[in-house]
């Protein structure tokens, strides 16, 4: 490995996968077929991180001016993993005439283990190979831990069909896991569900013989959702602070400070999903649609009666609060073939809104304002669509002082404009008082799981020749830059070369504060000198929501290419091949999103995002060989 | 048939199997690999040191002269505080932590995983700390909740009645403190094996000592500062100790004293020095280490890692010994006030007043408001030929205590002056400028550069707060021996000379003047400090002293409050200023008597604390449903 090698993250992992079953099919009850399985799974894994510095750039002279940061990194890490699982199930099925039933009675048993061990090493300003050994050993660090956890479950199922037209399930989970006190291990969650093949009556096959399927469906039941951490009900005691006793040494302190959590237990979830599924001229057209609501109840929480200080503690989260989410998914799907080419499309997309409808701690929560209450209260309101607030830009940049100094509205909460420079935008005074605060923010959507989410799969062939496409794409979503992110702009005196584009002094660095200095414009507002009284990024135009720093999320991606090419079999065969593909395929070959994403991900999320890696894009050309 | 039964018997086995295996399957983890249990904690007698690092950690100690500087003997630098209470507690959680203790070491000792007697010793030093919790809330609070179990077991959800707990009457509280102290004194042993910095049995007692002293002051003198009764806590007696209790605690101090003293382990250090020189340089040495003669309970800052320990004297040296980088220093000034209480010597090394003589016609208690505006040249003021001169004859802990003009620290002279007067024209304070005479330069600061100078630097702009406000600091603590970045001393918290001084004030206050052996043990202590006279063991006399020989241990604010002598209206802080008086025909220096505070914010009437403010607020007294104390009705 080279001095000049770039930052990577690799990791490795080998699976090995055992698995046993048994079938056994009772010779004296016909229908009846009882089958063990067991596995042993065992999972290595490694992972090699380098992290090098880059360069960054002054803002006044576009000069190099040195690295982000003094040191280079690299890290490894270890990791193993055992599962260990084992089921045992009974199933009888029985068909008399039309009348078609089954019936399941099983067990099963997971049991993971795990252990992993990391290290880590900083070089200084010169790297010199990626192992630990070659880095500075005083940086030293490393870590290890180890888990051991388990799951069990009971499942009961019947069905009945009649004729394949009339579907009813009936189904029953009862299961377990460690996570939970002694008592509260368990839960029972019964589900049903009914259907409808209109397509199999025999006046449709009748009369519209190109009706392929057509099923109407409903169910309804509930499922489990493991919530807060493991062990929480035993009363347990964690490292705090040292006390000499005898000098020259230092004891570590332990206390606990939170009750024994015997009473939390799962979270039910109730899904209730009416869908309609049709195929039309043999697969030509098909596609579903469904409208669910997904209840989740007892969601862990603590009570908002107010206890005394003498408790000494605060009170054990309980099963308490209530949220749901409701939504549509649309699916559609279109297969043909002309001559030689088949195409196959399928289009899908998702629709869900989410919603706290009973959060225990606003009984007890106090708003002091309308305002306070409308962006601080969450219980029955939708999430997301007026979460974030941002700025609204009243139109164009301030020239020059003397329009600064005109300007009736104050930006500094203050009497004077103090910390304002050319280039900065007009905002939108939203409540007239004069002055912009945070009281003047427009909400708009907030950054996280979009709810508009949609995929478009495109497959073809011909002769040889087969194309795949893979776009995903969402909306309903903003995303926010961190100006005082290490890719930000006005927190650091050395800015990205996103940046360049910015109101500067045509002179180079004299002072911004000089009434006659000349200005060059640009898109971002002119940086306060840094070091100064004002620093700038307490200035809203760099530290709070703008447009351009809450910008539109939306986005559609080619997420995925695959062109191939199968080589004719009377060729790969003569050279002792079965077969022989050559295939090219790419990721994230194309991204239509809002100009100031484009250097990310617009996939990414949070933080990570904005100051993480761009997007990748990669091409891969490779051959598939059988022999 | 038959088959069909034992197929069906064997898939029933198989799925009670499975129900069997499940259940198992969950007990036999490796458990919480993150955190240990309560059971882990107790199995060991390290694990129970451990929970017992945590609990005193929490004792409500208060350390390095913090609290002095809330009274009139010292001060932070740019503030002129007056006021506040002794360091007070509130944290049920800790009380929790202890209780909850208590209960796993008795659980431990009947699973015989620790002995009989590592039990007493984990009991006493839990009651001990759990005693000096509650003592640091008797003393701010009054009357308390007190929560002696654990209420773990007491949330209901329906009410939880059993969390509530009333408070109880002042004199309740004192009594419960004193009765747990008697507990951990009969099961701590006389050697704390697990070491010396834990609690034993004369730690114990000398708590107790302190809290019956403070128990029965409060009670004499609750009418020095009487709160009228149509306060709800004063009828109901929460904040309230009639002055009858008085001799009852006073008796338990004489008690817990007498067996301290009786037990022959301790004595003063050091207690026939030959010279001032020498009982200056033994006063110092006895806080340099731990001396356990006089040492009864206290924490060591030795904890084997050098840069982790305390920063006293980084904060507190003067600014002319500190390497160039540091940004703070010399934090803490020690008053005027505190600086005339010490004695001066006598030829025959009596001791005699020590007021700091400052003008011809005698008048010391006159003190110029800003000196910078008010000082008036016409004044006679005594003239000094160094600017040391009038501090030279102090008491041995003067010098051992405070860094005074001219002194030596660290091999370096300690430049303290605030003033210049030139040959003619007006006089400078606070802004430096030079004037010279007979060829030599004299600067407002005593020197050309602030780090060359340890006070008054910008006294009358914004005040900076690593420079003396009043022309004096502390030296008391400081090690001039060890790199100035990290201190390890160690701070004693309960020492021999304080269960003297208990002793003789219990006795005073109790039987009169030269009571029991009051008058052998003040000038026992008098005489350490190379006084050679003797002193009657008056309440007076035994006050002083004590206020002398244990300034900036954070007793003087405690003795104040106990005694209700904190009440007083016009009190204020005062420097001595020293001006290099260059109207002669050599240097000369004056000493103006100042009241400068930057931020002393009443000027003309000076602090004031009202008798409602020895009781502090009680935290969430509504959500708590208890009474509140008088300053919050």
């Amino acid at each position: 490995m080279s001095n000049d090698e770039n930052n990577y993250s690799r990791s490795s992992t080998n699976t090995f996968n055992n698995n046993l079953d048994i079938t056994y099919n009772a010779p004296f009850l016909s229908g009846l077929r009882i089958t063990a399985s067991g596995a042993f799974d065992h999972t290595n894994n490694q992972n090699n991180t380098l992290t090098k510095n880059f360069p960054m750039y002054n803002y006044w002279t576009n000069e190099l001016a040195g690295y982000n940061v003094d040191r280079n990194r690299y890290s490894e890490s270890w990791s193993k993993s055992i599962r260990l699982y084992g089921r045992t199930q009974a199933l009888y099925s029985k068909s008399i005439e039309s009348h078609n039933m089954t019936a399941m009675i099983g067990a099963e048993v997971t049991k993971n283990k795990g252990q992993n061990i990391s290290a880590r090493r900083d070089f200084g300003d010169f790297f010199t190979h990626a192992t630990i050994n070659s880095g500075d050993a005083s940086t030293a660090t490393n870590s290890g831990s180890r888990s051991d956890i388990a799951t069990a479950g009971y499942i009961g199922r019947v069905t009945y069909d009649y004729a394949g037209k009339y579907l009813i399930e009936l189904m029953g989970r009862y299961d377990g896991t460690y996570v939970y006190a002694p008592g509260k291990r368990w839960g029972f969650f019964p589900s049903y569900s009914l259907g409808y093949r209109i397509s199999e009556e025999k006046f449709i096959k009748d009369n519209l013989p190109w009706l392929n399927n057509l099923k109407l469906r409903w169910s309804d039941g509930y499922t489990g959702s493991v919530q807060g951490s493991a062990y929480a009900y035993l009363l347990a005691y964690s490292s705090s602070g040292n006390y000499v006793f005898n000098d020259g040494g230092q004891i570590q302190g332990f206390y606990n400070n939170s009750v024994a959590q015997t009473l939390l237990s799962w979270a039910d979830i109730r899904m209730m999903d009416f869908g309609v599924d049709w195929d039309f001229f043999r697969s030509k057209f098909g596609g579903s649609f469904d409208i669910f609501k997904r209840v989740t109840s007892g969601i862990s929480g603590k009570s908002s009666e107010s206890i005394p200080d003498f408790y000494g503690v605060s009170l054990p989260n309980m099963n308490l609060n209530e949220s749901e989410n409701v939504g549509l998914d649309v699916s559609l799907t279109h297969r043909n073939t002309i001559g030689k080419f088949n195409y196959n499309v399928v289009f899908s997309g998702t629709y869900a809104r989410y919603r706290t409808t009973y959060l225990e701690s606003e009984k007890t929560k106090v708003y002091t304002s309308s305002m306070n209450y409308y962006t601080g209260h969450t219980e029955g309101r939708w999430s997301d669509a007026r979460s974030l607030g941002t700025y609204k830009w009243s139109g164009g940049q301030f020239s020059g002082w003397e329009e600064i100094n005109a300007s009736p509205i104050c930006y500094d909460n203050r009497t004077a404009q103090q910390q304002m420079l050319p280039g900065m935008y007009k905002i939108d005074d939203r409540n007239g008082d004069g002055i912009i605060t945070s009281s003047d923010y427009y909400y708009t959507w907030s950054e996280s799981n979009p709810p508009l989410q949609m995929g478009l799969m495109i497959s073809a062939n011909w002769k040889n020749f087969d194309l795949s496409m893979n776009f995903t794409g969402a909306a309903l979503v903003n995303k926010q830059i961190m100006l005082s992110g290490p890719h930000g702009y006005g927190f650091f005196n050395n800015v990205n070369e996103l940046y360049l584009d910015r109101w500067h002094l045509a002179d180079g660095y004299t002072d911004p504060y000089d009434p006659t200095a000349e200005w060059i414009p640009g898109y971002w507002p002119a940086l306060a000198v840094s070091g100064s009284a004002f620093n700038s990024y307490s200035h809203a135009t760099y530290g709070s929501n703008q447009p351009y720093t809450v910008v539109n999320g939306s986005f559609i991606r080619l997420k995925g290419l695959n062109l191939g090419y199968s080589l004719p079999k009377n060729i790969v065969s003569k050279v002792g091949m079965s077969s022989a593909r050559i295939v090219l395929s790419g990721t994230n070959l194309l991204t239509v999103c809002n100009e100031l994403l484009k250097p990310y991900d617009p996939e990414g999320r949070g933080g990570e995002w904005i100051g993480g890696y761009p997007v990748i894009k990669n091409y891969t050309l490779g051959i598939n060989v059988n022999f | 048939m038959d088959m069909k039964n034992n197929i069906f018997y064997a898939i029933l086995f198989c799925l009670s199997f499975g129900l069997f295996s499940c259940e198992t399957t969950f007990d036999n983890l490796e458990g919480d690999l993150s955190r240990m249990t309560g059971e882990d904690m107790v199995s060991t007698s390290a694990g129970i040191e451990r929970l017992l690092s945590y609990l005193y950690q929490q004792i409500p100690m208060t350390t390095w002269a913090s609290s002095d500087k809330s009274t009139l003997d010292a001060t932070d630098n740019f503030t002129a505080s007056y006021g506040g209470r002794p360091t007070s507690f509130w944290s049920y959680s800790v009380i929790r932590s202890i209780n909850n203790f208590i209960i796993q070491i008795g659980e431990a000792k009947d699973k015989n995983i620790i002995s009989e007697s590592e039990y007493q010793t984990a009991l006493g030093e839990a009651l001990f700390i759990r005693a000096y919790c509650y003592f640091a809330s008797v003393r701010s609070y009054g009357g308390i909740p007190i929560v002696g179990e654990s209420l773990d077991d007491k949330y209901d959800g329906a009410g939880n009645e059993g969390l509530y707990i009333p408070r109880s009457t002042e004199k309740e509280s004192w009594d419960f403190v004193l009765s747990e102290l008697d507990r951990a004194i009969a099961a701590l042993p006389e050697t704390n094996t697990g070491g010396r910095y834990r609690a034993d049995k004369w730690a114990a007692l000398g708590l107790k000592s302190r809290v019956a002293l403070y128990a029965a002051s409060v009670s004499k003198y609750w009418n020095n500062a009487p709160i009228e009764s149509s306060y709800t806590a004063v009828s109901k007696q929460l904040t309230y100790m009639d002055p009858s209790y008085a001799n009852g605690y006073y008796d338990q101090c004489i008690d817990a004293c007498e067996q301290i003293i009786s037990s022959g382990r301790f004595s003063l250090y050091m207690p026939m020095p030959a010279s001032v020189a020498e009982a200056t340089h033994n006063y110092h040495e006895l806080f340099m280490s731990r001396q356990d003669c006089e040492w009864l309970f206290g924490r060591s800052y030795n904890n084997g890692v050098a840069t982790s320990s305390n920063g006293f004297d980084a904060n507190n040296s003067p600014t002319q010994s500190h390497p160039s980088g540091y940004w703070q220093w010399g934090r803490t000034s020690i008053t005027l006030d505190m600086v005339d209480a010490y004695d001066n010597y006598d030829v025959a090394f009596g001791g005699v007043d020590g007021t700091i003589n400052t003008r011809v016609d005698g008048d010391e208690t006159f003190y110029v408001a800003q000196p910078k505006v008010n000082f008036n040249p016409s004044i006679d003021y005594i003239k000094y030929d160094s600017p040391d001169a009038p501090f030279v004859n102090k008491d041995a802990r003067f010098q051992a205590s405070v860094i005074y003009p001219d002194c030596q620290f660290r091999g370096i002279t300690i430049k303290i002056q605030g003033g210049i007067i030139p040959p003619a024209g007006d006089p400078t304070f606070y802004v430096n400028v030079s004037h010279t005479l007979n060829g030599i330069t004299y600067w407002t600061f005593g020197a050309e550069l602030t780090t060359d100078c340890s006070g008054f630097f910008k006294m009358d702009d914004l005040p900076q707060s690593n420079w003396y406000s009043t022309g004096f600091g502390i030296r008391k603590y400081l090690d001039e021996s060890k790199p100035i970045d990290y201190s390890q001393n160690p701070w004693y918290d309960i020492r021999f000379t304080e269960i003297l001084l208990n002793y003789c004030e219990a006795q005073v206050e109790k039987n009169g003047t030269n009571a029991g052996l009051s008058k052998t043990y003040l000038n026992q202590i008098r005489r350490r400090a190379y006084f050679l006279d003797e002193r009657e063991a008056t309440l007076e006399n035994i006050l002083k002293e004590r206020r002398i020989e244990l300034a900036f241990e954070d007793d003087r604010q405690q003795t104040l409050h106990r005694r209700r002598e904190f009440v007083a209206a016009g009190v204020r802080k005062h420097a001595l200023v020293p001006v290099v008086d260059l109207r002669g025909s050599e240097a000369k220096w004056i000493f103006v008597r100042a009241n400068n505070y930057p931020y002393d914010t009443d000027k003309t009437t000076g602090l004031t604390y009202l008798p409602i403010e020895y009781y502090g607020g009680i935290p969430n007294y509504v959500v708590n449903k208890i009474d509140p104390n008088p300053i919050q009705e």
